[in-house]
């Protein structure tokens, strides 16, 4: 509603001063001079602008270099042409090249002497020159990618967890698990967003952890819509502390909660405010905080340890003041910006706030305060900092997670386990159904003669962006093939009772397998003896060579065609002939295909 | 520039549509440049509207048609994005657009003469862009005037809304560092240079410019209103001893 008030109240100022002078007060009535100087109003204007916009594009103290050659470009060609498009090409590439000179560019981010900061308020206006904050950008893309993977489900969020993280969910579903296995036991197959039901609001960063406020369609044990703040720290494997923070206003809607202690913490939140605000209270400070407590902020690079150092500073100024009023955290409710960790308040809560900017306070902006308490004093105050606010007031900040994370390593959950040959092979992200889609296929090897593959784990990844155009995968290692299945219960099944196999899942499996198989048991000369039978040059070749002409697909392929029940064609090789395919099968296996193989009895293979 | 199209025409011929025809053209040739070099300005605001939490989208959108400028809009949506109270709000968005008042009264004598209806509502389109176009097509008065400003305003605000509103939608994909940032620059400049060829116009544009690089810390852009005053006042100053 505020919001649309200032955008009505502008509307009307602007047109205001538009009309002033030509409806309400013409200017004819104005004094002849000031009549006459109306001609030297455009000259003036442009004159003005174009300096404001070279200026603008340099930061304090610095030239605009391609700017200014770019003007003095576009001034050249507008002299000699009356033309009005062709001085702005010309000038927009001169523009572009002398922005591609990196001598020229500026030094803006090419610095990295730690943070500078800009005082100026007001609007970020576009500057001519590029990425004036990287950090920022990779840590917003870390959080849009963990974002994405908590929408797909436990597995792929999983991958974002390092393997000893704490998931501390006790404003959620209760409990805190220790360790990923943990946590991914506790949830897997419960636990899914849609993006839609997931709300992202803003994203709070400092150079250990990151605060993402969002909120949630449907949270389970809430019986609705539920607003939270989920609390990231991070190691180089990844995030390894997980908080979630629910709005605590609706910890109070959930079925059968009761209020007791909120109202001490509101309490506590609303002297919290009122000191920090305005001219800061010391007094009312100090009486807020542990005789040992610590304010952090990272962003701001700065710790006051002790309650008369937090309440010097405050008075000093050299704080980022935390602002006079929390944020209301969902549009269109007057819910208070208050988080809390557990589904009830305590003496030694621990809570998450939201606060306006603070008008004179360092880097301006909107900052979330997590508050760790004891005994209703508060002993730890850290500050998180919006993160288009932290990228307006430092242009670069070294040392933070988003620089040391390493590159992402695919986390499973393990379902069970399968025995290969007295061996026990772990199975990921399975169900009943594919671990008999894989004891049918394994059968089947068993049956033929061909001894179990040699397998070290089998991931089911139906569904996940590792599956991207893929059937599946396999991968050698010391202890057996790593097989990736990129099958779901959905795309294996026929039926909702799952009475059968697709014969895409089966021919899936089989071929796959039939990659474990042929690493372990494929001598050399049969591989060779095998692409010369093909007419085929490499085994596995590179990327160059195409799938079809790989001898190890061949293989793989063939394999499969003499495992399935019955013969198929097989079109991804071109369809060839049934005797061609009985001889490489029984090259590859030594004994005839499982089912017989060609299903016309007129062309019998030769040779049995 | 251009020749004269409405006072050497006796009235009914040519017919009222071929006129109209030529005027829109002439003005749609004006303004096409002007407003492709808007679109890497307004797709910066669209991308502001979409990340914005404390405005709600469908306000951010609604300020690009009712504000009409986009500095004023992209100060009025960061500020009370930022919680800022709406008289600090209104005050900025005063002086950033208080040139349009000069703007105003130098472009008043066209605006003589018109229907009430066009000189209450027709000024909702001046903005820089506008004001200098319509400088630059000194022969237009009447209804020639009123379609040219129209056709000016409304592609202008079409080109101007339609890149913001697909920017809201498309979000950061819309990239804000691009060479295009300087095609707003480029037209001012591609707008005073000619300009510059008539003596007078030397001693305004020359103050103008000194100053507005004196005045540019001032905060909200006032650099820029403070250069263009100093450019005129002379003028008014001396009007009485120098008649030329």
């Amino acid at each position: 509603m505020t919001a649309l008030l200032i955008v009505l109240s502008a509307s009307l100022a602007t047109w205001l001063l538009r009309i002033l002078f030509i409806t309400v007060l013409p200017a004819e009535r104005l004094p002849a001079r000031v009549q006459r100087a109306f001609d030297d109003v455009a000259p003036a204007v442009l004159a003005a602008i174009v300096v404001s916009h070279v200026v603008r594009a340099g930061g304090p103290g610095e030239i605009p270099w391609p700017t200014l050659g770019a003007v003095l470009a576009a001034a050249a060609v507008a002299w000699r042409s009356r033309n009005l498009a062709l001085p702005v090409v010309i000038g927009v590439v001169v523009f572009g090249l002398l922005l591609a000179a990196p001598d020229l560019a500026g030094p803006a981010h090419a610095q990295a002497e730690g943070p500078s900061r800009t005082e100026e308020p007001g609007p970020e206006v576009p500057r001519g020159r590029a990425d004036p904050a990287a950090w920022a950008r990779a840590a917003h893309a870390r959080i849009a990618r963990e974002s994405v993977a908590w929408g797909a489900g436990v597995a792929e969020a999983s991958r974002f967890l390092a393997p000893d993280v704490v998931v501390d969910d006790r404003a959620w579903t209760g409990a805190i698990y220790e360790g990923r296995a943990a946590w991914q036991q506790h949830l897997v197959g419960s636990y899914r967003l849609t993006l839609d039901e997931l709300h992202l609001q803003r994203l709070f960063v400092d150079p250990q952890g990151a605060l993402v406020q969002q909120a949630q369609d449907h949270l389970a044990g809430f019986g609705g819509p539920a607003n939270v703040v989920q609390q990231r720290e991070y190691g180089p494997a990844g995030v390894e502390h997980l908080r979630t923070s629910v709005a605590i206003r609706d910890l109070q809607r959930r079925p059968g909660a009761g209020a007791r202690g909120s109202v001490e913490l509101e309490e506590l939140v609303e002297r919290y405010v009122s000191a920090w605000s305005g001219a800061a209270d010391g007094v009312a400070i100090a009486t807020l905080y542990a005789a040992d407590a610590e304010v952090r902020d990272g962003v701001a690079d700065l710790t006051l340890s002790g309650r008369e150092e937090i309440a010097r500073a405050a008075a000093s100024e050299a704080v980022t003041v935390a602002g006079p009023r929390l944020l209301r955290h969902v549009t269109g409710t007057d819910d208070p910006a208050i988080y809390l960790d557990a589904r009830t308040p305590s003496s030694t809560s621990s809570l998450v706030l939201v606060h306006g900017p603070a008008a004179g306070a360092w880097c301006s902006g909107i900052v979330a305060v997590q508050l760790d308490l004891d005994d209703g004093l508060i002993v730890r105050e850290r500050r998180f900092h919006d993160l288009p606010s932290a990228r307006r007031c430092l242009d670069d900040l070294p040392d933070g997670w988003w620089t040391s994370l390493a590159p992402l390593e695919p986390a499973d959950v393990q379902t069970g386990t399968l025995l290969v040959e007295e061996e026990e092979v772990p199975l990921l992200n399975s169900v009943p159904e594919l671990d008999g889609l894989l004891a049918w296929a394994l059968g089947r090897f068993e049956t033929a003669g061909l001894g179990a593959p040699a397998i070290g784990s089998v991931t089911f990844a139906g569904g996940s962006g590792r599956c991207a155009g893929l059937g599946g995968s396999v991968e050698a290692a010391a202890d057996g093939a790593r097989v990736l299945l990129c099958l779901d219960r959905g795309s294996a099944c026929v039926g909702t009772d799952c009475t059968a196999f697709t014969m895409y899942a089966r021919s899936t499996v089989l071929h796959e397998l039939a990659h474990a198989w042929e690493l372990a048991r494929l001598d050399e000369p049969t591989r060779q003896a095998f692409l010369a039978l093909r007419g085929l040059e490499v085994w596995e070749g590179s990327r160059d060579v195409v799938w079809e002409e790989r001898g190890v697909e061949q293989a793989a392929e063939i394999i499969m065609w003499g495992l399935l029940e019955a013969p198929v064609p097989l079109p991804r090789l071109d369809r060839p002939a049934c005797d061609d395919l009985f001889g490489a099968y029984q090259m590859l296996a030594g004994r005839p295909p499982l089912n017989g193989g060609c299903p016309d009895p007129a062309a019998p293979p030769d040779g049995s | 520039v251009s020749q004269s199209h409405s006072a050497a025409l006796p009235r009914g011929a040519p017919p009222f549509a071929a006129v109209q025809q030529r005027l829109d053209r002439d003005a749609l040739r004006d303004v096409l440049p002007v407003a492709v070099s808007l679109v890497p300005f307004a797709a910066v605001i669209g991308v502001t509207i979409s990340q914005a939490s404390l405005v709600p989208i469908w306000v951010g959108m609604l300020a690009g048609p009712l504000i009409y400028g986009g500095s004023a809009q992209l100060a009025a949506l960061t500020l009370a994005d930022t919680g800022t109270g709406l008289l600090t709000v209104l005050g900025t968005v005063l002086v950033i657009n208080a040139r349009l008042v000069m703007y105003g009264a130098a472009i008043e004598p066209r605006f003589r003469g018109q229907p009430a209806w066009f000189r209450w509502s027709a000024p909702h389109f001046l903005v820089d862009q506008t004001y200098t176009l319509a400088n630059e097509r000194p022969e237009l008065s009447g209804p020639a005037f009123r379609r040219y400003w129209g056709t000016v305003g409304f592609v202008l605000g079409g080109v101007w809304v339609g890149t913001m509103y697909l920017a809201v939608a498309l979000g950061p994909a819309v990239p804000a560092d691009s060479p295009l940032t300087f095609a707003a620059t480029a037209v001012f400049v591609a707008l005073l240079v000619p300009r510059l060829r008539q003596r007078a116009a030397h001693r305004p544009a020359a103050i103008a410019a000194v100053v507005a690089l004196v005045a540019s810390p001032l905060p909200h852009g006032l650099g820029l209103l403070v250069g263009a005053l100093a450019g005129v006042l002379p003028s008014i100053l001396l009007a009485g001893r120098d008649p030329s």
